[in-house]
């Protein structure tokens, strides 16, 4: 009796959680997705191209310059140590350091316009959207004191990552096909972290944000690359027999030929 | 052609990295150093980190070293004896070497150090071969044998553990050959380089071994220190990628038929003064790195 019980509360409750759900279809919303859900890095990989597109599907009689859309492709995070080279005694040396935590070892984003005319300061940093939202936490709070220093080896932080590729110069534009179907094109460098990347998708009227979708990005090692790495940490005994095998072998072939060719 | 290696995880040009390894062949087989000198801290400017160049050159050593054993053990000029007690000082040495090495990686100035080390190393060695080549070139005296240095016997003449090594025809005290092992292990895993530039001289003026013996003996102690410290990066660091090390083993083997034909052109004096001159360029490159200002005054380090 009381099993049933248990058992009749659960039918019932089930529309009562999805009821929010369901009054919010009038919304608009936003869908993505992407051409390929993982990055295969093998040993001729030489960077990639991410496609991710998608489509609005607008319930409201906004017109379409209105709505803003922001995609974002984010890298697992990682900590960073930021060194400063100062003159001492002569010669160029590592004198002082900060190291930030949490910070997307890849960071890139596509807009439909302009990040000021799509929604307000706080909201972009909320959700991380544009290259000056990113958080740069660190655990020594000396180092938060003071901010000019703070300040600069944060901006080295970006500008060294942007010349390798690793945070973009501006967010790259987002281009429409037609009223609702649009497309982002990223591109991955050939030194990418692997890890599970994250793409983010906003949907703003009017300055507000309505919609927002996730999906994971899996930039992986696969063949042999993947094979050479999961032995170099799972067995790395063997992983070094290996390697002595390979010298070994050269290293007597090399003999050999040394003295056929005298 | 880009290629991505598995274990440093970033991508280098596979035709550099190919043509390190026959530069460094060629240098091997015409002058008979390692040529690890040359590989590591062009690694280091490709933007590999110390830690994987290091790492790298330990297995790379394994195979050059070897397959000059292997020529000299033919000729019967390796005293196995005399390698086998500076072993037990290489031993030590490459144990110290991997800890000093985590230990500069954790204050973060490892790469200052292996620079300022590397330009030491060369700028010493490199100004006394210049020397001693241009010396040799203006006397014409070939035929002079160097001999232990009246300095070194008085020095180490008292020294207790006498051992009697009969392929040298030598009587000494074991405690130098140690020390020189403890030299050679310490350059191995903290420089990536075998030492042989440093040991062979050491070897000739400190110990007064015959010079035939002295370059089979040093590889044969080189060989057995790199194939432990290649080890201990394996295990303790994880820092050596092989595929780099077969491009650059690939390449030396290349480089290293190259140089034997260009042996019979290559001699002597000349070929010292040149290989001064090499070793001299490469520490006046880094060099440069410490006195010149860079454009960028920072780096940035990814911690796991």
């Amino acid at each position: 009796m009381r099993f049933l019980f248990t058992y009749l509360c659960m039918i019932l409750s089930v529309p009562l959680v999805y009821a929010p759900m369901a009054s919010a279809a009038p919304n608009s919303q936003i869908i993505i997705d992407m051409a390929n859900e993982s990055v295969d890095v093998t040993t001729g990989f030489s960077g990639s191209h991410i496609v991710v597109f998608g489509s609005i599907d607008s319930k409201s009689q906004e017109t379409p310059a209105s709505t803003g859309v922001a995609i974002l492709l984010k890298g697992p995070d990682s900590s960073v140590i930021v060194r400063k080279k100062d003159q001492i005694a002569g010669m160029w040396l590592n004198s002082d350091s900060i190291e930030f935590k949490n910070i997307p070892h890849f960071y890139d984003y596509a807009i439909s316009m302009p990040e000021k005319d799509m929604a307000s300061q706080q909201t972009l940093t909320e959700n991380e959207i544009g290259l000056n939202t990113l958080m740069f936490d660190t655990e020594d709070l000396d180092d938060r004191d003071d901010i000019q220093r703070y300040r600069l080896f944060q901006e080295a932080l970006i500008r060294i990552w942007q010349q390798e590729g690793n945070l973009p110069l501006a967010g790259k534009q987002i281009k429409f096909i037609g009223n609702n179907l649009f497309r982002a094109d990223f591109s991955l460098p050939a030194n990418i972290p692997t890890g599970l990347y994250q793409v983010e998708a906003f949907l703003f009227e009017k300055g507000k944000l309505i919609d927002k979708r996730e999906r994971v990005l899996e930039v992986r090692q696969a063949g042999v690359s993947a094979l050479i790495n999961h032995y170099a940490h799972s067995y790395s005994l063997l992983y070094a027999l290996i390697g002595y095998a390979m010298a070994i072998g050269i290293g007597m072939l090399s003999a050999h030929l040394a003295r056929k060719g005298r | 052609m880009e290629i991505y290696l598995p274990v440093a995880e970033m991508a280098v040009s596979f035709e550099v990295i190919l043509g390190l390894g026959v530069a460094v062949g060629m240098l091997s087989s015409i002058f008979g150093v390692g040529g690890g000198f040359l590989a590591t801290p062009f690694l280091v400017f490709l933007g590999v980190p110390a830690s994987f160049a290091v790492g790298t050159q330990a297995v790379q050593l394994i195979s050059s070293s070897l397959s000059g054993v292997l020529g000299h053990w033919r000729k019967g000029n390796v005293d196995f004896k005399l390698g086998s007690v500076m072993l037990a000082g290489s031993f030590f040495g490459t144990v110290t070497g991997i800890l000093i090495f985590k230990l500069l990686q954790y204050t973060g100035q490892i790469d200052v150090v292996i620079n300022a080390l590397y330009v030491m190393f060369l700028g010493t060695i490199g100004s006394l071969m210049l020397y001693e080549s241009f010396k040799a070139i203006l006397k014409k005296n070939h035929s002079s044998e160097p001999k232990r240095s009246r300095f070194w016997t008085r020095v180490t003449h008292g020294l207790p553990y006498t051992m009697t090594f009969p392929r040298s025809n030598l009587c000494i005290s074991v405690i130098v050959p140690i020390a020189l092992g403890v030299i050679g292990g310490l350059m191995v895993s903290v420089l990536g380089i075998g030492g042989g530039f440093l040991l062979v001289p050491a070897m000739i003026y400190i110990l007064g071994m015959p010079s035939s013996l002295v370059v089979g003996t040093s590889m044969f102690q080189i060989l057995i220190t790199t194939s432990l410290s290649a080890l201990l990066h394996i295990l303790s660091n994880n820092t050596v990628d092989l595929l780099l090390a077969l491009i650059l083993m690939i390449g030396s083997l290349i480089g290293g038929q190259i140089g034997v034909r260009l042996t019979r052109f290559i001699k002597g004096a000349p070929a010292r003064l040149a290989l001064a001159l090499i070793l001299l360029s490469v520490c006046f490159m880094l060099w440069e790195s410490f006195f010149i200002e860079p454009v960028e005054h920072f780096t940035t380090e990814i911690v796991e």
